[in-house]
Order: structure tokens, then C-alpha cells, then sequence
């Protein structure tokens, strides 16, 4: 039903800090009502212990009021793969179980923990699957029923932002780069087509890393896709601070309107953009 | 035609009403009413027919053509009021109730409803959130009397803005005594 877009609190959730907004249901809003918080992600146990303590003293604090909560997952805290769905899987209980089959033949019994999703089954293409650990979706489920609100989504920040920017973008090929300030998540895209997903830990290298996952991603496919010739094109979006400085004519940055995202990079997170 | 949306969320949310289902929901209700509303006209007609009728005095010139053999002529005249007197007689009211009762039950959308007294069977065209819902529609138009079957014809599952399974079901009911 249709409802008051100032009760909704937007959350970005990482391994070290967390980002807890009120803002409009579409569009930026106005960030400047909220908080970032960050910590040292050297502690022992689950790496989102601390957000949801944070959350929580959010919610009984300058943010008590809202009804609804949306959560953006850091790709640290999220495992992708790119899988092909079969067609007839159409409802998304088949294709939950059919994800979780393949993330346990890749990472084993870790997987039995874990909550797997994908996307919609794509004409003979593969789609990219997702994996969170579901300790952290129970938990963000106790702490918004503790403090009486609903939990709307808990999307993570690639598929967030990847929905949001894909329509600016018209090249036939492309990669599409997600930096975080420890994690990049690279994509690449032909013919409206997946053929690599894969992230990987930066230590502060962003320009190297890329240069790395790139190389990986093009042997893999080794040569098996015709068409792709020349440079391609790097769009870039994410929440790492030093994004826009390597904006050139191969590396395009995708950056939101409202100058506090650009001033306060963290505030993407919770919008995913 | 861009690259596919991910749509990925790891939590089930329960249904919301958007604006579309509102205006299905909205259109499916004038549907209903519009049937209701001529079934309620043609009542009518019928408790006027069947006053005008019992009023007519017999007539000694019927009484003589049926004594010199038309009894025939008198009955084909006679059956078509009474066949459309049959068809208006059908227990539209019961089964429209019925059907309103299971698609509240079930979030079903009743987006077209096609009825035939001739052959006592409705069509009817309906949305639901997903399949589950949609056969569950149909299970309890199975079990409401004064259907005597329900049967799903086919489905469709539709995505976009208002994901779901498109279904037509067709329904019988029982002969009047």
C-alpha cells in the first residue's frame, strides 16, 4: 500500500562500518539525515556484529520513528557466482534451491549456512546468483522485530546499483566495476549477456586489482566469445573514496547527482547506488 | 532491450497492494457488479413476463386450434420465453457470491467473467500473486456449492510490474430440479 516515504530507513551494511539513513523511497533524498559509523573489522566472530549493535542503538536513537528498513549488503559480506538457470525454473523457491545446490558444489559444507538466491532465468545465458550467510538475515530480522519495524529487502549493493546504473550505459561490451574501500566486484557484459562476475580484496591497490581480475576473467573465457575486439570500456560505481580521480575515456565513473554523495562516498552504500 | 534487472532480495516481503493490483482489483469489481446489475435487470423483466402472463385470459380461438392439431405451433411459440425464462431462473446470485468469497480468500483478481446458462458454465479470466494461490482459487470454487466443478484451463506466468500467474478456470454448476 502506499505509505510515508520518510518512515523508511535506509541502511548500508559493511564488515567495518555501517551507514543508517531517513530518506525517500525513490531518489536520493536528502543523506545529511543519519550517521556513518565504522570500527576496526579485526574482531573475532561474525564481521556484522558490530552493524547490528550500531543498528540498533540507531533505531532507539535519532532515527526512532521508522517503519520499514532496507538494507544494502556490502560485497564483502556476499559471495556471486555467475550460474545458468534452467527456464523452467520460473518461481524463486526453485531457483533458491537450485543456487544453493551450485554454491555447495563450489564452496562445500560452508554452503549449508548460507541463504542462496538468483536472478531470473535469462534465454541461454548465465545470470548472476548470490549467497549470504543466513545468521546475518535472521539477525537483521530479530533487530527490526525487537524494535517493531519491517524489514522490506536486504538487497546486496551489486545488484543494487547494477539495476540502477545499467540503463545509462550503451556500449555493446563492457566491464562494470564496483569499488568498495577493500573489495572491487568486476562484471563483464556482452550483448546484454553475463560472461564473468568475480570480487576480489584490492588492500588499497584498486588500479592493480582491476588490471588483475581483468587479465583472470579474459583467460577464463579464452577466446570463446567472438566480437570483442579493441578496449573496453570500464564503468565504474561504488562508495570508495578515490573513485572519481580515475575517471579517462576507458574508465567512466557513474556518479549520483546530489553533491553529498560525492562529499560523503560512504552515503552510497546505504542508497546502493 | 538492456541487460536483464537482478532483482535480487533476500527477503520475502509479504504482498503489497500496488497500483496496479488496486486498479485490477478495481476493474474486477465493476466486472462483477455489471453482471450482477443485469442479472437484476433481467429478474425483473422475468416477475413482469410471468405477471403479464397469468393476467391473459384464455383465448376460445387457442382452445379451437388446439383441438384441430397445433398443439406444435402453440409449443414453438411457447419456448423460446421459456427457455430464456429457464436461463434467468440459474442461481446466478450463489455462484457470483461464491466466486467473490474464494478470489477475496485467495488475492485473486476476477478480471473477466463469461457466463453461459444455456450450458450452465462461466469462464472466468483471473490474476494471482502466484501459482499456489491460483490453484488453491479454484480448489474452493471446486468444493462451493452450487458449482458442481472448477476447473483451471490454462495459466500464463506474467513478470514485469505486476509478476504473477494470469489463469483461465471454468465452472459448472448444478441442473435446476
Amino acid at each position: 500500500m502506499w505509505f510515508d516515504s520518510a518512515s523508511v530507513l535506509r541502511v548500508g551494511l559493511a564488515a567495518d562500518h555501517i551507514v543508517v539513513a531517513k530518506g525517500r523511497h525513490r531518489g536520493p533524498g536528502n543523506p545529511a539525515v543519519g550517521s556513518v559509523q565504522a570500527w576496526s573489522a579485526a574482531h573475532g566472530g561474525s564481521p556484522w556484529n558490530e552493524a547490528l549493535q550500531a543498528l540498533s542503538k540507531e533505531m532507539t536513537g535519532q532515527l526512532k520513528g521508522a517503519r520499514r528498513v532496507e538494507v544494502v549488503l556490502s560485497n564483502r559480506l556476499v559471495r556471486w557466482q555467475l550460474l545458468a538457470v534452467p527456464p523452467q525454473l520460473v518461481s524463486l523457491p526453485e531457483r533458491q534451491v537450485f543456487a544453493q545446490s551450485h554454491f555447495a558444489s563450489v564452496y562445500g559444507k560452508r554452503a549449508e549456512n548460507w541463504l542462496c538466491t538468483s536472478s531470473s532465468p535469462s534465454h541461454q545465458t548465465a545470470v548472476p546468483a548470490c549467497a549470504v550467510e543466513s545468521a546475518l538475515i535472521f539477525s537483521l530480522q530479530a533487530v527490526c522485530a525487537e524494535h517493531g519495524v519491517e524489514l522490506r529487502s536486504v538487497v546486496p549493493y551489486w545488484s543494487h546499483a547494477v539495476d540502477h546504473w545499467q540503463s545509462q550505459i550503451r556500449e555493446d561490451v563492457y566491464w562494470l566495476a564496483q569499488a568498495e574501500p577493500d573489495m572491487l566486484t568486476l562484471g563483464l557484459v556482452h550483448k546484454n549477456a553475463w560472461l564473468g562476475l568475480r570480487s576480489i580484496r584490492t588492500g588499497g591497490d584498486l588500479v592493480g586489482s582491476l588490471g588483475s581480475l581483468q587479465t583472470q576473467m579474459l583467460l577464463a573465457l579464452d577466446g570463446q566469445v567472438q566480437g570483442i575486439t579493441g578496449a573496453i570500456p570500464v564503468y565504474a560505481m561504488g562508495n570508495h573514496n578515490a573513485l572519481e580521480t580515475h575517471q579517462s575515456t576507458q574508465f567512466r565513473v557513474l556518479q549520483p547527482r546530489h553533491s553529498a554523495f560525492t562529499t560523503t562516498p560512504q552515503w552510497r552504500l546505504a542508497w546502493g547506488i | 532491450m538492456g541487460l536483464q534487472a537482478l532483482n535480487i532480495n533476500f527477503v520475502q516481503s509479504p504482498a503489497r497492494m500496488t497500483i496496479g493490483a488496486a486498479a485490477a482489483l478495481v476493474l474486477a469489481a465493476s466486472a462483477v457488479c455489471g453482471v450482477w446489475w443485469v442479472y437484476d435487470r433481467s429478474q425483473a423483466e422475468l416477475h413482469a413476463l410471468e405477471a403479464r402472463a397469468r393476467k391473459l385470459p384464455s383465448s376460445p380461438l387457442k382452445d379451437a386450434k388446439r383441438e384441430r392439431g397445433a398443439p406444435a405451433a402453440a409449443g414453438n411459440e411457447s419456448a423460446a420465453p421459456m427457455k430464456a425464462i429457464a436461463q434467468l431462473q440459474q442461481p446466478w446470485s450463489g455462484m457470483l457470491d461464491q466466486v467473490a468469497r474464494a478470489a477475496g480468500q485467495r488475492r485473486v483478481a476476477v478480471l473477466a467473467v463469461d457466463a453461459d446458462g444455456a450450458n450452465r458454465t462461466i469462464r472466468l479470466v483471473a490474476h494471482a500473486q502466484d501459482f499456489a494461490h491460483a490453484v488453491a482459487f479454484v480448489e474452493d470454487l471446486k468444493h462451493a456449492s452450487p458449482l458442481s466443478s472448477a476447473n483451471l484451463v490454462s495459466h500464463e506466468m506474467t513478470t514485469g510490474a505486476e509478476p504473477g500467474v494470469r489463469f483461465n478456470a471454468e465452472l459448472t454448476w448444478k441442473p435446476l430440479l
